[in-house]
């Protein structure tokens, strides 16, 4: 439409209706503004249109007809003239040219045209992109606000399926159960070597030898039933924060702020006299926290990253990794059917997770209010016990997917570090910072006393699979066994 | 695991929510009894609750010194 007005103001102030001869004289000075308009005017005459003013009668010169013929009569070996073809307007002369200079100046033309064209694509694509990153900033706004609240939306689903199948509580359901009596148990051995502060105990599966981690930059593996040491490991690095004993009592696994998690095999020593590395599994980015030995080639580890790994020991590969946690995973109990295991982390949570299907968490329990150090798996394999660092110990259960139970001491003064039950699952222990054991009754919620013993923190506390008694360590430097 | 967008984690995150939230839920009287029944159960077994029915089985039991005749 502009095209057509500029035209015909041009050939208006040309003084004529046509464009020949009229414009001839004044066209140099009458030169559109726009590039635009310009070469569009240009590409249609080259286009062999006639341009959208509907002028017929045009400057010969820009007809391309002409061009066209004389193109194709110079081949077929005409005589006719070829003439200037650029634009009257352009400051074409009209004047007979020879050929080549007329192809060239199609050649612009046309180049000229597919510049346009890119011009004009561009400009819509630019203004398509700004269109569309506008629409896309707007939508991601809506759909994080559409997930927060279908977010909400579930946790209250669950949390109203939770109370539906909250039909009873555990202590009107315990009611008729005996009561337990004090605890008797007492310190039976006091594993002393270690000359730092120690992190970790793990009973191996005979329920006899015990590994415990030390600051010091050493394992040491106890009889209990003696006391005495059966070997002591050196460690690579001394920042050893968690330890793990096979069940078959031929590996130890032990990890910390290393970043890794070293293997050794108790039976086969190396060179120098200390059990040899078997594997060194690597490829952390946080600290090592915990770990649990399924069998002799399967290791499941937890750690800073958030990242709960399961290995092939035998391979060192990484067999699959669990996804879920938002915070350090802190600690982690295996069931004991060996299909599932529990993980409790500082985001607060709890998570189940099942080995057999390995794409999602199955579960997660919320409740505590800071971070969970420690799971427990009951010896039933309904329910999980756990400790926290906001000096709560709770009991939650697998089926009815809530928690059953909490268990505070009298006096409430510090967190807990550490926990275990006992062989029937009656009794929940748990480590804590003010340097006792305190007991309770599972199913009565009541707390059953405190051991006392150690002079620092208990960071450790391990049951034996046949219950006969359970180990703590701390960080003034011991290991104590308990029993009867 | 590549860095996920914050919109692909959203999503992530509400399905699994999706999925926890469909969870079959047993009611708590039912589950708690199914423990109930298993502590019961096993309480011989457990020695820090009952103790030691003969001292023979205590490995932290006091050994006794042998004299020879």
């Amino acid at each position: 439409m502009q095209i057509r007005l500029k035209q015909e103001a041009l050939r208006n102030r040309a003084g004529g209706s046509s464009c020949g001869e009229g414009g001839r004289e004044n066209h140099t000075e009458l030169r559109p503004s726009r590039w635009f308009a310009r070469n569009h005017w240009v590409a249609a005459h080259a286009r062999g249109r006639s341009t959208k003013h509907g002028e017929t009668n045009l400057n010969p010169h820009s007809n391309p007809e002409p061009l066209l013929t004389q193109h194709h009569r110079q081949e077929s070996g005409g005589v006719e003239e070829a003439r200037c073809s650029t634009a009257r307007w352009e400051g074409g002369c009209g004047q007979p040219v020879s050929l080549k200079p007329v192809e060239a100046n199609q050649k612009n033309v046309t180049q000229g045209r597919t510049c346009l064209k890119e011009e004009r694509d561009s400009r819509k694509n630019v203004t398509q992109v700004i269109t569309c990153l506008k629409e896309e900033r707007d939508s991601r706004k809506n759909v994080t606000q559409g997930r927060t609240c279908l977010k909400e939306e579930r946790d209250s689903r669950k949390n109203e399926d939770q109370k539906t199948k909250a039909d009873t509580t555990l202590s009107e359901k315990c009611g008729d159960m005996g009561e337990v009596s004090k605890i008797r148990a007492g310190c039976k051995r006091m594993c002393k070597g270690h000359l730092n502060k120690v992190n970790s105990v793990h009973f191996s599966g005979d329920s006899r030898h015990l590994v415990s981690g030390s600051l010091d930059g050493k394992l040491i593996i106890w009889d209990i039933y003696t006391g005495n040491k059966t070997q002591i490991i050196p460690l690579m690095s001394a920042w050893v924060m968690s330890v793990a004993f096979s069940p078959s009592g031929n590996f130890v696994a032990s990890g910390g702020m290393d970043n890794q998690c070293t293997v050794h095999d108790i039976n086969n020593r190396d060179s120098t006299g200390a059990a040899k590395i078997s594997r060194e599994l690597m490829g952390y980015e946080g600290f090592l926290s915990s770990m649990r030995f399924l069998d002799d080639t399967n290791l499941i580890t937890g750690s800073g990253d958030m990242k709960v790994i399961h290995w092939d020991v035998q391979t060192g590969k990484k067999v699959v990794e669990f996804f879920g946690h938002s915070g350090d995973v802190a600690t982690m109990s295996l069931a004991p059917d060996m299909n599932c295991f529990v993980t409790g982390s500082v985001d607060r949570t709890i998570k189940v997770w099942d080995l057999r299907d390995t794409k999602t968490c199955k579960q997660t329990f919320w409740g505590h209010t800071s971070d969970v150090n420690s799971v427990y798996f009951h010896p039933s394999g309904f329910a999980i016990g756990s400790g926290s660092e906001d000096k709560t110990a709770r009991m939650w259960d697998l089926r009815s997917d809530q928690q059953l139970a909490e268990y505070k001491p009298p006096t409430s003064n510090s967190g807990f570090t550490c926990c275990g039950l006992s062989k029937s699952g009656r009794y929940i222990l748990c480590g804590s910072d003010d340097n006792t054991i305190h007991f309770w009754d599972t199913m009565k919620t009541t707390h059953q006393g405190t051991l006392q013993g150690h002079d620092n923190r208990i960071t450790s506390l391990a049951v034996t699979d046949n219950g006969i008694g359970f180990a703590t360590s701390s960080w003034d430097m011991g290991v104590r066994v308990w029993g009867l | 695991m590549a860095q996920l967008s914050n919109l692909q984690q959203q999503r992530l995150m509400v399905e699994q929510l999706r999925r926890e939230a469909s969870l079959k839920r047993l009611p708590v009287s039912e589950v708690v009894e199914e423990i109930k029944q298993f502590i019961l159960q096993h309480e011989p077994e457990d020695y820090l609750l009952i103790g030691f029915s003969s001292q023979k089985n205590n490995p932290f039991r006091e050994r006794a010194s042998c004299d020879i005749l």
